[in-house]
């Protein structure tokens, strides 16, 4: 029993998605009581080799030593798990494939329910729940949500009726923004991964986030995807200069070696300025069509017990810049609507908030069954 | 290998040779492409899969994720693969990605970044190289295996370029055909009146009623 005195509920995650290996333990929905992602734990010392960055070998071989982490740091055996979920989409088919196997395989011989999570959801839901101290009744007081997913291989954008109705408002068309930081660092000959490299850059003193005059995506006057090749090719030419004729060689006029440091910030800076700047416009059109689209339901029901939204959920790895941090906090207060963005240990890939999401699929829809399969697309 | 070369000078000639490009492709085929940074592969991919019947607005850049697939109208796949993040050196690389479950013979694969595998891969497949000529305009040089050049293209191929002449795939036998060819956008005077055959043979036919501004094409 909790200090609530209902009992818990355990729900063992399961994260295969994409290149980390994550296994977690969370009780009733919030209480995130172990979280392992396997980048940050030392198997490269258990295994006495090179652990490769992608693949399900990889993730076949870390995943029951994560496994066995997560339920150690929670102090709690296999006997004590009440569900198990897993991150079935979107993904990698061959990776989701580990997690989903694993997953069926304890729900099966634990004879414990097994629940399949949307990833994008799950990584709402972690903006939602908080960081474990608020009670159940203060997270659902944050819907209905505008929900963002920025990361490495995700931009979207979802109205957010409570934590399992969810509907996709819109997506990016070509590149995810997480991957034009790591690109444009690539222009920019910083380390890997990008996105930290670029943040710091751009927030050198002297920093000119308008030396470069870089295209904002907006698509079509009413259109919530997004869009940021464009961005991409534009900074690449900011960067290299013009293609020489092929007589010459090929290539380009010059790299980023020729760049001074205050010239790559300034890129740095202006790239981030422009990126930024295209999901408040978003977020913006989001929170303005969906103002509109309350009122003419109030118009045809005027007591219809439909709410506007109470807040902006922010999740994926993107939200650790400091840049969209600081926009999106300064939108959330001229709207007057609430934000959440979860701690870093929340914000990327990670299997609590697969456990954490699980927990309502469960109670509102109940358990998925061994037909369970691995889904390469996400769901609405 | 047969090579034929194209220079799309906007968006609306890249759509033009991706519909021809579609012609050609048949289930079980594999196309690599290369190109740097911004060069237009997602976009190539983007059109060519509006070709093949998908829409065009969920084929995103696969290069976190590795792998993207969509249905095709006709019960086939349509595989979207980035080696972007691929190192190409484990020969057990492309198995532990799960290629023999990605491709297969019902599927149609293209992979960005695909020089970071093409050491690994033994099957036959086409290559198209994309080359930055200046911010608009870009280079295709598209070398296909010999035998997809005796390919028909479906029923309903492509409309020909809307203006200049400029390298193209002959639309009966699929060779590639110079501006300055006797018989272009044709192969040869047989590849010409064959063409003209099938239309007589009702094998084109065109699928929506003729308006007026169909009559002045080719004046």
């Amino acid at each position: 029993m909790d200090e609530t005195g209902d009992f818990a509920l355990l729900i063992l995650g399961i994260e295969t998605s994409c290149d980390e290996t994550a296994a977690a333990v969370v009780s009733d929905a919030r209480r995130v009581l172990s979280n392992v992602v396997a980048s940050q734990f030392d198997l490269h010392a258990e295994y006495g080799g090179v652990v490769p960055e992608i693949a399900s070998r990889a993730h076949a071989e870390r995943i029951r030593p994560i496994i066995d982490a997560a339920l150690a740091q929670a102090g709690l055996t296999f006997a004590d798990l009440d569900a198990v979920a897993v991150g079935h989409r979107p993904g990698l088919i061959g990776s989701l494939l580990v997690g989903v196997a694993a997953a069926k395989a304890l729900a099966w011989s634990l004879a414990i329910p097994l629940v399949g999570v949307d990833h994008l959801h799950a990584h709402l839901y972690a903006a939602a729940m908080g960081d474990g101290s608020d009670d159940e009744a203060t997270i659902a007081a944050r819907y209905p949500a505008l929900g963002l997913v920025v990361s490495g291989g995700h931009t979207a954008l979802y109205h957010c009726a409570s934590p399992t109705q969810t509907r996709r408002l819109g997506a990016t068309i070509d590149d995810a923004v997480g991957e034009a930081f790591d690109k444009v660092a690539a222009i920019l000959g910083l380390p890997h991964p990008g996105g930290p490299a670029i943040d710091a850059l751009a927030a050198e003193d002297g920093a000119d986030d308008r030396a470069f005059d870089l295209p904002i995506s907006r698509l079509d006057r009413d259109s919530l995807d997004f869009s940021y090749s464009g961005l991409k090719t534009a900074v690449l030419y900011a960067v290299r200069g013009n293609p020489r004729p092929r007589d010459r060689g090929g290539g380009f006029d010059r790299d980023h070696r020729d760049l001074s440091h205050a010239q790559k910030r300034d890129v740095a800076a202006s790239f981030q300025r422009a990126a930024c700047r295209a999901i408040i416009i978003k977020l913006e059109r989001a929170l303005d069509e969906l103002a509109r689209s309350e009122s003419d339901e109030r118009k045809i029901a005027p007591h219809s017990d439909q709410r506007g939204v109470r807040s902006l959920l922010v999740g994926g790895g993107v939200s650790a810049n400091a840049r969209l941090r600081r926009e999106i906090t300064a939108l959330g207060r001229a709207r007057r609507i609430d934000v959440y963005m979860p701690p870093m240990s929340l914000c990327v890939d990670n299997a609590a908030m697969i456990a954490a999401l699980a927990h309502h699929q469960l109670t509102t829809h109940g358990p998925a069954d061994l037909t369970l399969t691995a889904v390469p697309t996400t769901g609405a | 290998m047969p090579r034929s070369e194209a220079l799309c000078t906007n968006l609306a000639d890249t759509a033009t040779l991706s519909r021809r490009l579609a012609d050609l492709l048949r289930p079980g085929d594999l196309v690599l492409l290369d190109g740097p940074l911004g060069a237009g592969k997602t976009t190539l991919i983007r059109l060519l899969a509006e070709a093949l019947g998908v829409d065009p607005r969920v084929v995103a850049s696969p290069t976190f994720v590795i792998a993207h697939e969509h249905p095709l109208p006709a019960g086939t796949r349509l595989v979207h693969i980035d080696a972007y993040r691929l190192g190409g050196h484990e020969p057990e690389e492309l198995e532990l990605l799960g290629w023999d479950h990605l491709t297969g013979p019902d599927a149609i694969v293209l992979v960005e970044w695909g020089e970071r595998i093409a050491g690994l891969i033994t099957r036959e497949h086409a290559t198209i190289t994309i080359e930055h000529v200046d911010e608009h305009s870009r280079r295709f040089t598209i070398d296909l295996p010999e035998d997809w050049a005796s390919r028909r293209p479906a029923i309903g191929a492509a409309p020909p370029a809307a203006a200049g002449l400029r390298p193209t795939l002959c639309p009966v036998t699929g060779q590639p055909v110079s501006p300055d060819a006797p018989h272009y956008p044709f192969s040869s005077e047989r590849a010409k009146w064959a063409d003209l055959y099938r239309w007589f043979s009702e094998s084109y036919v065109v699928g929506r009623p003729i308006e007026e501004a169909d009559l002045d094409q080719g004046q």
